[in-house]
C-alpha cells in the first residue's frame, strides 16, 4: 500500500434524493490508519426526511473502539421544474481508535425507517504501527495534485468497460469509457478517437457537456465522467486489439492566495489498448441465417383481417432486442396474388442508454380481389451467444377475408395516363329531313309583343273593372239602359197580338210605354199617366211627340175598358202609331241628365 | 276578340320571315345524307354548308357538319361545329357524347374544371334545356304573374290578401331567376368569346406580335376564350387560366351565323 492515501472516503451520496428515499452512506477519513490514529467514521444520511431519524446505533465493533460521536446537518433548498425540494443531510462522526494491528473490517449499518432497510458498505481497514496521520499542513490539500500523493495515473485515469472480451463474430460489444479523477476537471477535449479496425462500430452515447459526477471506486471518491460508449461488432474472428482513446484535460490548480480564482493546467491521458480475442461462429448455421447475432424477439401484427376490395392493411413484422440491429435482414414476403404490397417502411431504433433496440418493417398492402388469403408465416434466424446456438423464430401465420366492396381497385401506375379509347367513333348523322332553323324567341318581335300584351292587360283589366264597378254602383243609368229592352219585349208582344188581331194589343202596348218611360225619365214604377206626361214634358220631349204618347195612352184606356171595341183596323193604326212613337222616342234626347 | 286579330294579323305578318323553302332543304338534305352514306364527305360537307349559309340555325345541321369535318379529320373544326350545336341545343346527348369523345384525341390535354357535385347539378339543370324553353318559361311566369295581380285587385279586394301575395312572390322570385337564366343563354348564343385553335399548332407570344416572347405552344382543338382583339392578333385565355396572343388565322371563333 501506499504511504499516502485518500483522506476521504465518500462511499455513495445520494445526490437526486427524492422526497420519501433516504440516502445512507459510511466512510472513514483513511482506510490506511496508525494504531493510534483516530478514525474517523462517518453515516450520512441525507433526504427530506433526514431529520426525523435519531442518531444510529453502532453495532460492536470488532478491534475498534467508540470514544464518542459528534452530529452535524445541514440543508439545501433546491426550485426544480417549479417544485420547491428541500434536502437535509445529517452526518454522524464517530471517532473510532483501532485495537490492534492488521486488516479489519467496519461491518455494514442498516437504518430503518419507514419499514425500508438502508444498508451502508463494509469498509476494510488497514492498521499499521505508528502514526499515518498526514500533516496538517498537507491534509488541507488535497484537491491539489502538487500536493496529493504520487503519480497522476493514480489519482486521474481512463477506465474502459468491455462487456466482453472474447465475443462471436458480429456479438455486440459495449465499449464504455470513463474517466476518473480526483481533481477538479474544468474542460475535456478528445484528441483520438479508437478507429476499431475489424469492427463495425455505432457510437451509443457521447457526452454534450461536462457532466462531472461523483463516485466512489474502489472505497475512494472520484470525480467521474462518462466519455464515450460504443457498440461495437467484429466482423472478423482472431486477435484484435483497439488502439487507446486520447483526452485532454484541463484541471484547476489549487489557488496560492485569495485573490486569485486558481490556475488551470492541461493534462493528456491515454486509455489502454484492449484487445479482443474474436471467436467465430460456430459451424451448422441454417441456410436462412443473415449474420444476425444477439438476443432477438420477433413481433407480427395486422391491423385488419376483415377487408372489402381496394382497403388496404398494414402488416408490421417487430424484431427487438439486442444485437447487430442495424444490419440484418429479415426475409421479404413472398408475392401474393391479389393482394398489393407496397414498398416496405423500414425504421430502425437503437436506444441510447443501453445498447439495444428494434427493426420495424411495415408493408401497406391493399386488397385488390376478393377471396381468402393467407400471409404466411416468416422465419427469422440468429445467432444467440449466450446459449452458443441457431435460433429460428417465426411470425405469426394470418388469415384474410377480402369481401367486395364500393372501391375499384385501379391498378397504380406512376404517371396517370388518360383513357384510352379503342374501337369507338363518333355517333352517325342525324337524318332528320326536316331541319327548323331555330330562332331565339328573344330575337322575335311576337316574343315581345305577347309579352307586351300580357303586361298591359294588367291595367286594362283594371280599368274594366273599376268601370263595372262603378256601373254598379249608379242604379239609375242601368234603369235607363234596360228602358230600351223592355220597350223592346213589350214592342214584340204588341207586334205579335196586332198580326193575331188580338185587342190584348192594347195592354202590351201600355205597359210598354209606361216601363220605357219611367225608366227613362227617371221616376218611380207605377206612376200615374199624368204624371209621366208631366215629366216628359218638363225634360223636353217635343209638345207634338207628348201629345201623341197621350192619345196612345188614352187609346190604350180606352181598348181596356171597352173590350172587342176595336176593330182589325184600329188596331193597324194604332200599332202604326206605337211604332212612330218609339222610333221617335229613340231619336229624341232627353235633357237634365 | 281585338287583340286576338292583332296577334294573328302579326303572326301573318312575321311568319313569312320563318318560312323557308322546304323543299330546297330537303332536296339538300337528301343529296348530303346519301353522300355522307357512300362516305363522299366533300360533298356531304359543302351541302351541309350550304344550307348553314342559307341562314338555318339547327343543331343537327352543326351536329352533321362536325361530323363530316371529324371524317375529314379537321378536329378544331369539328370542336367548333359541335360547341355550336350545343349552343343551340345545351341537351343535344349526341353532340355531347360526341364533343367528349373528340376532345380525347386532341394533343392537349385540356382539363375540365371539377366543380363542386351542387354546382355540377345546378350546371346540369342549366344545361338541360335551350333558349326558348327558358323564353317561353319566363313568358309563362310572367303570364301567372299578371293573373295573379289581377286576381289579387278583384277576387281579393277585401278578403285576405296572404296567400295570393305569397304565390305573387313565390312566382316574381323564379320569374328573376328565369330571367337572368335566360338572359345568360341569350347572352352565350349570340356571344363570340369561345374559339377553337384549327391550325396544326399555334404559339402563344406574351404580346401581339412575333417579336413578343412565346408564352406556350397549343395545337388543333384547343379550346379558348377570347379576352381581346388587337387588329389580327387575339388575347386569348387557356381553361386552366394561361393567357397569350395568338394570330388571328389560326384559330376559329365559335359564333352561330
Amino acid at each position: 500500500m501506499k504511504k499516502y492515501v485518500s483522506l476521504l472516503i465518500f462511499l455513495f451520496i445520494a445526490i437526486y434524493a427524492s422526497a420519501a428515499d433516504l440516502g445512507v452512506t459510511a466512510y472513514v477519513n483513511r482506510t490506511t490508519v496508525g494504531i493510534n490514529d483516530n478514525i474517523k467514521y462517518t453515516i450520512e444520511i441525507s433526504g427530506s426526511d433526514a431529520d426525523k431519524i435519531g442518531t444510529p446505533n453502532l453495532p460492536k465493533l470488532n478491534g475498534f473502539n467508540n470514544q464518542g460521536v459528534s452530529t452535524s446537518s445541514s440543508s439545501s433548498y433546491t426550485m426544480v421544474n417549479g417544485s420547491f425540494e428541500s434536502s437535509v443531510t445529517k452526518k454522524y462522526q464517530y471517532s473510532l481508535r483501532a485495537k490492534r494491528v492488521g486488516k479489519i473490517t467496519i461491518p455494514s449499518i442498516t437504518i430503518k425507517y419507514k419499514k425500508k432497510f438502508y444498508k451502508t458498505k463494509a469498509i476494510n481497514m488497514n492498521v499499521i504501527q505508528g502514526s499515518n496521520e498526514p500533516a496538517p499542513s498537507q491534509g488541507k490539500k488535497n484537491n491539489s495534485p502538487k500536493s496529493s500523493s504520487g503519480k497522476l495515473s493514480d489519482n486521474m485515469f481512463i477506465d474502459i468497460d468491455i462487456s466482453d472480451r472474447s465475443p462471436y463474430q458480429n456479438e455486440t460489444v459495449d465499449v464504455t469509457y470513463t474517466l476518473y479523477s480526483k481533481y477538479d476537471v474544468t474542460s475535456l477535449s478528445f484528441n483520438e478517437e479508437p478507429s476499431f479496425i475489424g469492427f463495425w462500430k455505432e457510437d451509443v452515447f457521447t457526452p454534450k457537456r461536462m457532466n462531472v459526477q461523483r463516485t466512489t471506486r474502489n472505497g475512494e471518491i472520484f470525480n467521474s465522467m462518462k466519455l464515450k460508449t460504443y457498440a461495437i461488432f467484429p466482423t472478423q474472428s482472431g486477435n484484435i486489439s483497439v488502439d487507446p482513446l486520447k483526452v485532454d484535460v484541463d484541471i484547476r490548480t489549487e489557488s496560492r492566495n485569495i485573490w486569485s480564482f486558481g490556475n488551470t493546467k492541461k493534462y493528456s491521458i491515454a486509455s489502454n489498448k484492449i484487445n479482443f480475442n474474436v471467436k467465430e461462429l460456430p459451424a451448422g448455421a441454417p441456410t436462412n441465417f443473415t449474420n444476425a447475432v444477439g438476443r432477438f424477439h420477433l413481433n407480427s401484427s395486422i391491423s385488419e383481417t376483415n377487408l372489402k376490395v381496394g382497403d388496404s392493411f398494414t402488416y408490421t413484422l417487430e424484431i427487438s432486442g439486442r444485437g447487430n440491429i442495424s444490419n440484418i435482414d429479415i426475409a421479404t414476403l413472398p408475392e401474393i396474388n391479389h393482394l398489393r404490397f407496397l414498398d416496405p417502411e423500414t425504421s430502425t431504433e437503437i436506444n441510447s442508454t443501453k445498447v439495444n433496440g428494434k427493426k420495424v418493417i411495415r408493408y401497406l398492402v391493399v386488397a385488390q380481389e376478393p377471396g381468402n388469403f393467407t400471409i404466411p408465416s416468416l422465419s427469422f434466424i440468429y445467432f444467440n451467444p449466450d446459449k452458443g446456438q441457431y435460433i429460428t423464430l417465426r411470425s405469426d401465420k394470418y388469415t384474410l377475408d377480402v369481401m367486395e366492396g364500393d372501391n375499384i381497385y385501379i391498378p397504380g401506375t406512376t404517371s396517370q395516363a388518360s383513357i384510352h379509347l379503342e374501337g369507338s367513333d363518333i355517333g352517325f348523322i342525324i337524318e332528320d329531313r326536316e331541319m327548323k332553323s331555330f330562332v331565339p324567341w328573344f330575337d322575335s318581335i311576337l316574343y315581345w309583343l305577347i309579352i307586351f300584351l300580357i303586361f298591359i292587360s294588367l291595367p286594362i283589366t283594371s280599368m274594366l273593372m273599376k268601370r263595372q264597378t262603378q256601373i254598379a254602383g249608379d242604379l239609375n243609368y242601368q234603369r235607363q239602359k234596360r228602358a230600351n229592352r223592355v220597350l223592346k219585349k213589350y214592342l214584340k208582344l204588341a207586334s205579335k197580338y196586332h198580326k193575331s188581331g188580338n185587342p190584348d194589343f192594347y195592354s202590351a202596348a201600355q205597359s210598354g210605354l209606361e216601363n220605357y218611360l219611367t225608366d227613362k225619365l227617371k221616376i218611380a214604377r207605377g206612376s200615374r199617366k199624368d204624371q209621366i206626361i208631366t215629366q216628359a214634358t218638363h225634360l223636353g220631349y217635343p209638345d207634338e211627340l207628348v201629345d201623341r204618347i197621350n192619345f196612345m195612352f188614352n187609346r190604350c184606356n180606352e181598348a181596356r175598358f171597352m173590350p172587342g171595341g176595336f176593330s182589325q183596323e184600329n188596331i193597324q193604326t194604332d200599332f202604326t202609331g206605337l211604332r212612330n212613337i218609339v222610333a221617335d222616342l229613340a231619336k229624341t234626347r232627353i235633357k237634365g241628365k | 276578340m281585338k287583340y286576338f286579330l292583332i296577334i294573328i294579323s302579326l303572326l301573318i305578318l312575321v311568319s313569312p320571315l320563318f318560312a323557308e323553302n322546304t323543299d330546297m332543304i330537303t332536296q339538300t338534305l337528301d343529296n348530303a345524307i346519301t353522300a355522307y352514306h357512300n362516305k363522299d364527305y366533300d360533298t356531304a360537307l359543302s351541302s351541309f354548308l350550304y344550307l348553314e349559309n342559307n341562314n338555318i340555325v339547327n343543331a343537327d345541321l352543326y351536329y352533321n357538319i362536325a361530323n363530316c369535318h371529324f371524317r375529314q379529320s379537321q378536329i378544331g373544326k369539328a370542336i367548333i361545329y359541335y360547341k355550336k350545336a350545343l349552343k343551340v341545343d345545351p341537351a343535344h346527348t349526341a353532340a355531347n357524347s360526341n364533343l367528349k369523345f373528340i376532345l380525347t384525341l386532341t394533343k392537349d390535354k385540356i382539363d375540365s374544371d371539377n366543380n363542386g357535385a351542387m354546382s355540377q347539378f345546378l350546371l346540369r339543370i342549366y344545361h338541360s334545356f335551350d333558349l326558348n324553353k327558358s323564353a317561353l318559361f319566363t313568358a309563362i311566369l310572367f303570364l301567372i304573374l299578371i293573373l295573379l295581380l289581377i286576381v289579387l285587385q278583384s277576387v281579393f279586394q277585401h278578403r285576405d290578401k296572404s296567400l295570393p301575395v305569397f304565390l305573387i312572390f313565390l312566382v316574381l322570385i323564379l320569374l328573376v331567376i328565369s330571367t337572368t337564366v335566360s338572359y345568360l343563354k341569350y347572352q352565350n348564343f349570340h356571344s363570340a368569346q369561345d374559339a377553337v385553335i384549327t391550325s396544326q399548332t399555334a404559339i402563344g407570344f406574351s404580346g401581339p406580335g412575333t417579336e413578343y416572347t412565346r408564352v406556350f405552344t397549343i395545337h388543333e382543338g384547343m379550346i379558348c376564350y377570347i379576352e381581346e382583339t388587337n387588329e389580327n392578333w387575339l388575347l386569348i385565355k387557356l381553361p386552366n387560366g394561361i393567357g397569350g396572343w395568338i394570330e388571328s388565322d389560326q384559330l376559329e371563333i365559335v359564333r352561330i351565323m
